[in-house]
């Protein structure tokens, strides 16, 4: 997999089908429902949530976290839901048809920039919220093998910030 | 980046900032009124950062 800035966009090419689905599973990962696992973990997705739409106050300050709930949350929701569209939108690329097992090519406009920081943001923080992975784990890059729906889950963490790294740097080159 | 985006901050200040919460895991940005308060921390939490108002000492 290689990741270059061309033009107004940030390419990634030979990217194996593997990091595809990984890429795919964004919106998914992303979802503050949980999707399918909120039947298979209804606690790891409660946990998931609260992270997401956390409190803007200590729960002593019932006004404030009331009036969020209301008019605040909401617009968190659209904020995050828009920014999952259009990484969703983006990802159709690797729909294409194209030979089996073959290597991808993604272009991300910069434009679209802020919309993968958040939808990735959301995903790693949902998944981090979902399996309780400890700093030592995170830090751990060199990890493997991927042996359990954690373990791969980690791995999406780490590449999903790697992926981050790159947009920003993308971003900042842009100004 | 976000703290340069939402307050203003220099690139300097920002990461200075940054730094604290790394270190102290947690940093005072902004003291003023509530109103002006409150919208910074919605915009904080749009950028899925832990963010809240507290009453000044």
């Amino acid at each position: 997999m290689e990741i270059c800035r061309r033009e107004n966009a940030i390419e990634i090419v030979d990217l194996d089908p593997f990091l595809a689905e990984l890429l795919r599973q964004i919106p998914a990962s992303a979802d503050p429902t949980g999707g399918d696992a909120a039947n298979v973990d209804p606690e790891g997705v409660r946990r998931a949530q609260e992270r997401l739409f956390s409190a803007p106050a200590s729960p002593s300050e019932k006004e404030i976290c009331q009036e969020w709930k209301v008019y605040v949350e909401p617009e968190l929701h659209r904020l995050f839901l828009s920014a999952t569209e259009t990484v969703a939108e983006d990802l159709k690329q690797l729909n294409e048809k194209q030979k089996p097992f073959a290597n991808h090519t993604l272009r991300i406009p910069l434009e679209h920039g802020d919309a993968w920081l958040n939808a990735l943001n959301q995903a790693r923080l949902a998944l981090h919220a979902r399996y309780g992975f400890t700093d030592s784990e995170l830090c751990d890059h060199e990890r493997s093998p991927v042996a359990s729906r954690r373990d791969l889950s980690l791995f999406q963490v780490n590449f999903y910030g790697f992926i981050q790294e790159f947009i920003l740097r993308g971003l900042s080159e842009e100004k | 980046m976000v703290f340069q985006r939402v307050f203003g901050y220099p690139r300097e200040k920002a990461e200075g900032h940054m730094l604290e919460v790394h270190q102290k895991g947690r940093s005072v940005l902004w003291s003023g009124m509530r109103e002006r308060a409150e919208l910074y921390v919605q915009q904080l939490h749009g950028y899925l950062l832990l963010a809240t108002l507290e009453k000044a000492a």
